[in-house]
Order: structure tokens, then sequence, then C-alpha cells
């Protein structure tokens, strides 16, 4: 690993061409270490390609791409070492138990006999696999499979995993339970650089994300970069009052920086245009009339809506 | 690990994995069964019968006992071998393990040789499943234990090369079926043609193989011909497997093309070694005659292959340009090879050459060795034959040079290798049927025979002696050559694709542009 390195994935000009399409038109994006990174865009935007790629399994037509100094065109077996890929779909062999597949990638990885089977144990109790260790893996459920691909991936300690789509079509437990794996994974300072289309499975564990469309990078940074670079302005905030009061309105009418007021009941809603740091006037004078609430809610800009507010929905 | 490290940890790994997944499928026990279920009865019908009828000895039993084994055993390698080896790599495309599988850092030549040693670890145990039955023919007498080995040899050998030439039609297919076809059409008629043989004139004499080699010795040519042509066929589907796995647009071509001129090579060689002995006085108008006239079509034909190579990529590939930057001494070393701009024109006119070479170096070997016979046989005719033999080659070289050149024009406007070459020979074939037309129905002068050199040759070549050679024809085709490299190069600028530098800086379209940094 080149720790000096600030960003273990380094994608620049990055064209990818299928005859006279153009997959990939000229990318350019860095990744910094220890993070996960969200790389979202409507079907055949460029994610898988850019991403088969990045594992070294694609040359792209022009420009290039470095997974921890290490170039993708030139030293893919480099690559590889430093990678941990988990495909779209995951493919299994018929008749191999699941402690026989991994195995088989533990050699496939050329792990030393004497660390293999640590290995082995480290990634089955990592992904919750250990009781499963004697099952043929042609029978593991989905979301099962899902974690059994991981574990391999995870098999030679690489510094980052790539995810294609890792989460289409699990559950919501799977879901879930492989969210807060991704978690542990980064607590444990793995990168992980994972594609979906369930931009709301992204949101809460992705620390920055990239916004591909039409082989087109439309956006990229951090999740607050992007919202403060599409923000409108206002905000809008969603207040629940323990008992409906008509002279809310008239209150915050008063404050500077709110507006469109709406009380239907209990609910109460106003834009916000000030700086979040002066919100703390309207909760003052709130409690100056006594006026008690119960739960406050920030409407953000959430992925779905960024998503939403930076592409067009065209499809290549 | 002693296997790890004898066959590489992760050719190892595939073996391992191979042999499991193939053993534990119900169809592998199916397969076994009616394996040793065919040979048990063949061989028990024929025991019955040759005991029942008793007219030869027991050591000939025994010997066509085994016979008969072997020719059941053929014909399961035949079939079983291709049929695995043809969903090797396939089946992992099929099955999405694949990606996994060459993401872990495994090289695809350890997959290739890894499923090759995993067909052939099927193989031994398909073949020594039997054994204990064939060991009791042994007890009649008649049949030697290293004749038994010496088939077992035999079959082995043959396996081999049909499994790296399904593996090879797996890599280049990646579809079963088209990879069973291809496969089939080489494992069928060797099992029809060795099948034939054995039967015919081996085991139905009451021997084996190694009997049969002992009492008539094979000439010392067939093992110079034969064990290079094996090794050369199973090292190369071998290599061709590895490179047709190793990604699209990678530097593949590199060691494609290094290959076809080692072919080139080793083709002119056996050439000269085959031609050589008739090159001598006595028979010292050979070249001029029919020899020479069979060279020369095979060099006519070849530039028609070749217009592939010219015809291929204008663009180099990335990785190539990749390397090169990076200014390692092999790329120096292997420029020659490399892919894109006028590089295929030269390359696929470089092999021409060989081509071409090899028959005027025949020429040459004869023309030199005639000094002593001019006399006895007519020097007027001799040279006068001599000449226009050395014409005949001077249009036909001309005439492939403009072929290449046509095809090199069509890859720089865009298209594929397999499609120059497509329309550079249809533009022949075309001109061809249209001036054989032509003189049939006396439609045009003779002049329009220029148009098209081999039908000029092989009308000037039929005429008989006296015949003319029109020089015209050379010129024709070195201004078409000229037309079309120009017509090239003008189009390549246009489309801003390099015609010899390998690395340009400042493209819009970033094609080759190498980003800085790294």
């Amino acid at each position: 690993m080149n720790e000096s390195r600030p960003s273990i994935i380094e994608v620049r000009d990055l064209w990818m061409s299928f005859g006279k399409k153009d997959a990939l038109a000229g990318i350019s994006f860095d990744i910094p270490r220890g993070v996960i990174h969200g790389f979202i865009g409507p079907n055949g935007a460029g994610k898988t390609t850019t991403i088969r790629i990045l594992a070294a399994l694609q040359i792209p037509t022009a420009g290039g791409a470095w997974i921890d100094g290490a170039n993708v065109v030139t030293e893919p077996e480099e690559v590889r070492l430093r990678l941990g890929y988990m495909p779209d779909y995951v493919g299994v062999y018929e008749g191999l138990s699941v402690m026989e597949y991994l195995e088989f990638f533990a050699m496939a990885h050329q792990l030393p006999a004497s660390r293999r089977r640590s290995a082995i144990s480290d990634v089955v109790e990592l992904t919750d696999l250990d009781k499963l260790l004697e099952v043929e893996v042609h029978v593991l459920s989905k979301g099962m499979k899902q974690r059994l691909c991981l574990a391999q991936t995870l098999l030679h300690e690489p510094d980052l995993l790539i995810l294609d789509e890792p989460a289409s079509g699990l559950d919501p437990r799977a879901r879930i339970e492989f969210r807060s794996l991704l978690t542990e994974l980064r607590r444990l300072g793995k990168t992980v650089f994972l594609s979906s289309h369930i931009l709301s499975e992204l949101s809460p564990i992705c620390d920055s994300v990239s916004i591909v469309e039409k082989g087109h990078l439309v956006a990229h940074g951090s999740m607050e970069q992007i919202q403060n670079r599409i923000r409108s302005g206002d905000v809008q905030y969603e207040v629940t009052l323990v008992e409906a009061n008509d002279d809310v309105e008239a209150i915050l009418s008063q404050i500077p920086g709110v507006s469109r007021i709406l009380l239907e009941g209990r609910k109460l809603s106003f834009d916000w245009s000030e700086d979040d740091s002066e919100i703390h006037q309207v909760w003052a004078a709130l409690a100056s009339r006594k006026v008690a609430f119960t739960r406050v809610r920030r409407h953000e800009d959430d992925l779905e809506n960024l998503f939403m507010s930076l592409t067009t929905g065209e499809v290549q | 690990m002693i296997g790890s490290n004898l066959l590489g940890g992760s050719s190892y790994a595939i073996i391992q994995k191979e042999l499991i997944v193939r053993i534990r499928r119900t169809r592998s026990l199916i397969i076994q069964l009616v394996f040793a279920a065919v040979v048990g009865s063949v061989m028990w019908i024929y025991s019955i019968s040759q005991l029942a009828g008793s007219r030869t000895s027991p050591e000939v039993h025994a010997a066509q006992l085994v016979g008969i084994y072997f020719i059941v055993q053929m014909c399961a390698i035949c079939l079983v071998i291709p049929l695995l080896a043809a969903i090797s790599i396939t089946t992992e495309l099929q099955a999405k393990t694949w990606d996994p599988l060459i993401g872990s850092g495994m090289r695809p030549g350890q997959i290739v040789r890894g499923k090759l040693y995993g067909i052939l670890g099927i193989l031994f145990y398909l073949l020594l499943l039997p054994a204990p039955l064939l060991s009791l023919t042994t007890l009649f007498g008649g049949v030697s234990v290293l004749s038994i080995l010496f088939e077992y040899l035999i079959h082995f050998l043959a396996a081999t090369l049909i499994a790296c030439i399904g593996i090879l039609s797996s890599a280049s297919t990646r579809s079963t079926v088209r990879a069973i076809l291809q496969v089939a059409l080489f494992a069928v008629p060797l099992l029809i043609i060795a099948g034939t043989f054995l039967t015919s004139e081996v085991y139905s004499q009451g021997i084996l193989l190694l009997d049969y080699l002992e009492s008539a010795p094979i000439d010392w040519q067939f093992w110079a011909w034969g064990i290079p042509g094996y090794l050369f066929l199973v090292v190369g589907s071998l290599m061709g497997a590895t490179h047709f796995l190793s990604g699209v647009e990678s530097a593949r071509d590199v060691p494609i093309r290094a290959l076809s001129l080692i072919i080139f090579l080793v083709v002119v060689g056996l050439i000269l070694i085959t031609v050589g002995p008739d090159l001598q006085p006595g028979n010292y108008n050979s070249m001029i005659r029919d020899v020479g006239k069979l060279m020369s079509v095979f060099v006519g034909l070849s530039v028609l292959g070749l217009a592939r190579f010219a015809g291929s990529e204008a663009r180099v590939p990335l990785r190539i340009a990749q390397i090169r930057q990076r200014g390692h001494w092999t790329s120096w070393l292997g420029i020659v090879f490399f892919p894109g701009g006028i590089r295929n024109f030269l390359f696929a006119t470089v092999l021409w050459g060989i081509c071409f070479g090899a028959t005027v170096g025949c020429w040459l070997m004869e023309y030199s060795t005639t000094g002593t016979m001019l006399p006895l046989n007519g020097s007027s005719l001799f040279l006068e034959n001599s000449a226009k033999f050395i014409q005949m080659q001077g249009i036909l070289f001309t005439w492939g040079i403009s072929v290449l050149a046509t095809a090199w024009f069509f890859g720089q406007c865009g298209f594929n290798g397999i499609i120059s070459a497509v329309l550079a020979n249809g533009i022949q074939v075309g001109l061809a049927m249209m001036v054989a037309t032509a003189r049939e129905l006396s439609l045009w002068s003779e002049k329009v025979e220029w148009l098209s050199p081999p039908v000029h040759l092989i009308y000037r070549s039929a005429a008989g002696t006296g015949a003319e050679m029109a020089p015209e024809v050379v010129l024709v085709s070195l201004a078409l050559s000229t037309l079309m490299i120009i017509g090239g190069v003008l189009i390549a600028r246009r489309r801003g694709i390099p015609v010899w530098s390998i690395k340009r800086s400042g493209m819009d379209k970033l094609y080759l542009k190498i980003p800085e940094g790294n």
C-alpha cells in the first residue's frame, strides 16, 4: 500500500468507446482513502464500464486510471492485488461448499497455505458465514451469495473494495445487513467504491458520491459539497407541535429569514433562507411564547433529490 | 505444497476446483458408468465370439481384445474431451464466474493451464477406470506391458492435442455451441482417420501400435515434421487461448504478430528443405516449371490472408501506447510488431516478402546449379523461361503490395481488419471477373488485363513460352499502391490518427493521450 498517496483511486480523462458510441466521455475524479464512495447514474450511464476498467477487466479506449498508484492498463496484476472486486451478478460454482469456494479463491489469490485458514476464518466471521461453511454455495440465498462474494474479495486484505450494484436483488433485511457490513468495513480502514440504483441505500452510508450520466461526470465530491452546489437557497423545516397553536404563524412571521409558513393542526412547516447557524432564533422565539414541540425535521437535499436535480434522465 | 509449486499455485487451484466440480456432478457418474459399460460389453462380446469360434491363438485374441479396448477408448476420448474442452471457458462466462476469477489476480495463462490440467486429470481418471479389466488380457500372452503403455501414451497425446484445440475454440468463440462445432471439426476426422488406420492396419493383424512401428519403421522425416508440428499445435493453441482471454484491445496483437512471423519463417524453412533436393542440375528446370508455379500460387494466395494484418485497426491500442510511453527496452525491440498506423502495412509486406523471397530464392538456387547443364539442354530456351519466370514474380510481388496497400487504405478509413481484407480482396476478385469476362467475350483490347495482374499471369502462362509479359502491369500495381498509401495517409491525418507515431500530443479526442502525473 502506498500511504503517501492521498487518493486510492485516480481517474484521468477516461474514454471508452463501443463503435461510435462513447460509453465514457473523458471522466476524471479522485477518491480519497477510507471513505465509502457512491457511484450513481441511470442505466447506461457508464457505471459498470467504469468499474470494470478500475478492476482492470476492460481496457479503456483512452485515458488512464490508477489504483493506489498502479496503472489499470499496464499493471493489471498489481491492480488486482490491491483491490477486491464484486460484480453485479454473483456467479458461483455448483458443487463447491462455502469453505471450498473460499479455499479456491484463497489459492487463486496466492495466499500461502499457512495463511489461508486464518484468512478464511476472518472473512467468514466478518460476513457471518461461519455457520454455513459446509453448505453448498448454489443453495445459498441471494443475500448470502452476496456476502460470500464479498468475503471472497476480502481474502487478500485489499485496501479498496469495488462493488457493482451490491444491494440489487436483496430483500430489505439483507440490504440493511449489507449496509452495516459496509460501514464496518469503513471502520476497518477499507475504502469502498460502490455503484447502486437504490439511492436511499447509499444516502446514509456514503461520504462522497459521483454522479454520471451519458458517460459524463455531472457531479463529484462529498455529499455536503454537492448539496451546496445545487442548493436553491431556502431550506424547509417541518415541526410537530405538542398542541395546535394559532399564534405560531404570527410569532414566526416576525423573524427575518422565515417565509411560507404553513400550519395544519399540529404540523408546522416554514422555509428558512438565512444561514443554518441562525435557526436557533426560531426555536428561542417559540420557547419564549411557551410553544412546545416534539420533533423537528430539516428537509435536506438527499441523494434522490440530488440525483434528480443533476440528471436529465436521458439514456444513451 | 508440492503440487502447488510444480503447477503454479493458481493453476493448481483451478485443477482442484475443476476436479471437485466435475466429479461431484451426477452427469460425471453417468459418464463413468456408460464408459465402463460400453468398454466391458464390447470386450465381453468380442471375447465370447472369439472363444466360440476359436480360430486364432490366445495371444492374438489378447492383442485384438486390447486393440478393441483402445478403439473404444479413442472414441470416448474424441467424444468426451472435445466437450469438456469446449465448455471450459464458456461455462465460466455464462455462469458469470469469469470476472471474479480473473479479478482474483489469476493470469489468463494460469487459467488456461489449469483448465488443461483439469481436463487431463479427468481423462486420466477415465483411462485408468478400466485398467484392471485390461490387465487381465496380459494373462493370455501376446501383449506386452510396454505396448499397452505406448498405446496409453499415444491416446494421452491425442487427448492433450484435442483438449488444447478445444480450449482455444472455447476462448476464441466464447460460445459453447460454436466451440463444440469447431473442435468437432478437428476431432471427428482425427477419429475417423486414426480409427480406420488402426483397425485395418494394426489391430486386425493381432498386434498393437508399438509392434506395428517395430515391424514397419516410419521414415525419420515423419518424426521430424510430426513432433515439431504437434508441439506447435499444442503450444500455439494454449498461447492463442491465453491471448484471446487477455482482454479486448489489449497488446495481444504483438505476440500474434511475432508468432505469425515465426510461422512464416518456419514454413519457408520447410519449403526450402522440401524443394531443396530437387534443385540440382538433373532437375534444373523444376522452378520455372511445376514447382515454381505451384509455389507462386501459394504465395499469391497468402497475400489474401495477409490483407487482414495490413487492414487492421488503424489506431494504436492504449496498452501499447502506455507501455511504449514508459520507455521499456522491449518496446523498442517490439516496435516492428506494434499494431496501428503504417506499421500494419509494413508488417504485412515483410511477411509477404518472406513468402515471395522463398520462391525467388529457390529459383536462384536452381539457376546457380545450371552452369554445367546449359550446353546439354539448350541455353536460349532456359534463359527465356527464366526471364519469363522472374518477370512473373515481379508482377506477382507488385500486385501483392497493391492488395496490401488497398487493405491498409480501408483500415485508415475506419474498417476493422477482416472487413478491410474482404474489401481489398473483393476488389481483386471483381477486377479478375471483369477482365476474364471482357476477354472471353472479346469486349476490350488485351490491355484491359493490366487491371488484374493475376488474370494476366494466368493467360500469359497458358499462352506458352513465346507469350510476352506486359511490364505495364507492374506500373499499374505500383501506381495503385502509391495512390492507396497517399490516400490512406491523408485520411489518417483527417481522422487525427497518427501514421507512424504511437503517441501524439494535443489530440482533442484523447485517443492516444496519456494523462500526466503518474
